[in-house]
């Protein structure tokens, strides 16, 4: 567990650090922060679900090219084969990695989601929960981007592991999306765009990640690590 | 005493081509070893191997009494690393940089204070603690990787080209820092190096690799190695009749000098007995025979060079 939050303090401080990958994240969450309030007044469902949607953009945006860019960054820099040359376990640099990854992509989409309150309320009359209204509601605006960002910060850090360039291993890790929508059209599970079916979504993305990061972990070793960096 | 590094037969492998071929090395505790050789010789994936970030395609490895495949974690815990390319957290500055290392040793808040501040002092950056690394010159940059890797006062110090790179001031810098810290004992060090001059300074022990062969180890005044033939210089006070002398077979004589100085390329070192015996049988009047050790380059040079 020390291993672990010696990760995220050094990701965190880097991240905190970075003035471009801040700007990046503060653009998009202000955009879609306040984009549903300036498209005009709907009724309190649909801009339920657009918040939804919003909320999960920025989580997709922002931990597509944030989860890759701590990788290649210490690709680059390398300092990534000091960092395995120390006494930190595997796991611990994996998980420190993706949590860092999804966290970044999960504050900017909680962060999009509190601006978009603000904004509602001071273009319409008064305060709206929109999306937060109900159990369902909650389980999809507050998990959703987290389960999302996770996704994404697994597939982002092993993409950047054999990808260095920090735009292919954003587009390839934006392009993993693409697996999530096979299942439906392959009828293998139903999706609807109720709150309850929304939620089963979630839950069911949940236990992908978790077989996601299991393998993850397993595969994430320091000899094949050190093969890539060599390539 | 104990080796801190003990390779027997290692081999490693990539897709068919062989970066490190039969591997016999043993690097005795407290000893300042030098790894020469050219580049692509096979040093940073011994180096590698040693730290378990990759495995032996075959043969045995320990360190520190460990082994670095089963072992990796407490090994890594003993051991300070200054890889060829220095790795440091650009965005952060030295004082984190050092501050994220003493965390990885797990080592308690009012520890870190101090030994960070320590380690900063010793390579004269404490001034500049709060400053961010990517406005280092590459000087101050080794020398912030050298304070991290000594860090946890780790008892296997692996440094991988600390000069490389460097202009003369911060070569001098760094050697005086380096000798300080050989000259403190009790730690292993382990060197790769092109710095001949660097390595026979500041070396117990030095082992050239090339093509992934171990072809010379020892220490750097006894160096013998790589096929390098024994020479003799002889003064004669008739060199003339000397260069009439029925050699050893396989001498080769060069000279004479204004001094009446001769160098003597034998085929083998019990040859200066069959050689003084030849000069002595044609009367040329031996004043001196004098063996002449082969400095740590001219080894280098005729085993790199396959002389």
């Amino acid at each position: 567990m020390n291993d672990l939050v010696t990760m995220l303090w050094k990701e965190a401080a880097e991240f905190v650090a970075g003035a471009r990958a801040l700007r990046f994240s503060a653009i998009i969450v202000v955009f879609l922060g306040v984009m549903p309030a300036l498209t005009g007044v709907r009724s309190p469902t649909a801009a339920a679900l657009e918040t939804v949607g919003y909320v999960l953009i920025t989580s997709v945006f922002v931990t597509a090219q944030s989860a890759p860019e701590m990788v290649i960054r210490e690709r680059s820099s390398h300092s990534l084969e000091t960092l395995l040359a120390t006494r930190l376990p595997d796991r611990a640099i994996f998980a420190g990695k993706v949590l860092s990854g999804a966290a970044v992509g999960y504050l900017m989409a909680m962060a999009t989601l509190t601006i978009q309150l603000v904004a509602w309320a001071l273009t319409t009359h008064g305060w709206n929960w929109l999306g937060l209204s109900d159990a369902a509601g909650r389980w999809v605006v507050l998990g959703g981007p987290a389960v999302l960002a996770t996704y994404l910060a697994t597939v982002g850090t092993f993409v950047a592991m054999r990808v260095g360039d920090q735009r292919s291993a954003y587009l390839v890790t934006i392009l993993s999306l693409v697996v999530l929508a096979l299942p439906p059209l392959m009828h293998l599970v139903t999706i609807t765009t109720t709150a309850a079916g929304l939620r089963d979504a979630v839950l069911e993305l949940a236990l992908l990640d978790a077989v996601l990061i299991a393998i993850g972990a397993r595969l994430f070793r320091r000899e094949r690590l050190i093969l890539y960096l060599q390539e | 005493m104990s080796a801190a590094v003990l390779c027997r037969g290692v081999t490693r492998r990539f897709n068919g081509r062989t970066a490190v071929a039969d591997l016999d090395l043993e690097v005795d505790q407290g000893a300042v070893f030098g790894f020469l050789g050219p580049n692509g010789a096979g040093k940073t994936t011994t180096v590698r191997m040693l730290l378990g970030l990759l495995r032996p395609s075959s043969g045995s490895l320990e360190v520190l009494g460990l082994d670095p495949i089963a072992q990796g974690e407490p090994l890594r815990a003993q051991t300070g690393v200054l890889l060829d390319q220095v790795g440091l957290y650009d965005r952060l500055t030295a004082s984190q940089n050092l501050d994220l290392f003493g965390r990885i040793a797990r080592m308690a808040p009012a520890e870190r204070r101090v030994k960070v501040e320590a380690a900063l002092r010793r390579v004269d950056l404490w001034e500049r603690r709060g400053d961010h690394v990517s406005g280092f010159s590459k000087g101050m940059r080794q020398k912030l990787g050298i304070a991290r890797a000594l860090l946890s006062d780790p008892r296997l110090l692996i440094l991988d080209e600390p000069t490389s790179g460097l202009d003369p001031v911060n070569i001098k810098m760094l050697r005086d820092l380096l000798t300080s810290l050989a000259q403190e004992g009790g730690r292993t060090i382990f060197m790769c190096t092109h710095q001949l001059d660097e390595a026979q300074r500041l070396c117990s022990q030095v082992g050239i690799i090339r093509g992934g062969r171990l072809v010379a180890v020892g220490a750097p005044d006894t160096l013998e190695g790589g096929g390098g033939a024994p020479v003799v210089r002889v003064q004669c006070s008739r060199p003339a009749a000397a260069t009439a002398a029925a050699l050893p077979a396989g001498a080769t004589l060069d000279g004479p000098d204004a001094e009446g100085w001769m160098r003597v390329t034998l085929a083998q070192a019990s040859d200066v007995e069959e050689l003084v015996k030849a000069l002595v049988a044609v009367d040329a009047g031996v004043l001196a025979v004098v063996p002449q050790r082969r400095s740590l380059e001219d080894v280098y040079l005729s085993v790199v060079e396959g002389a």
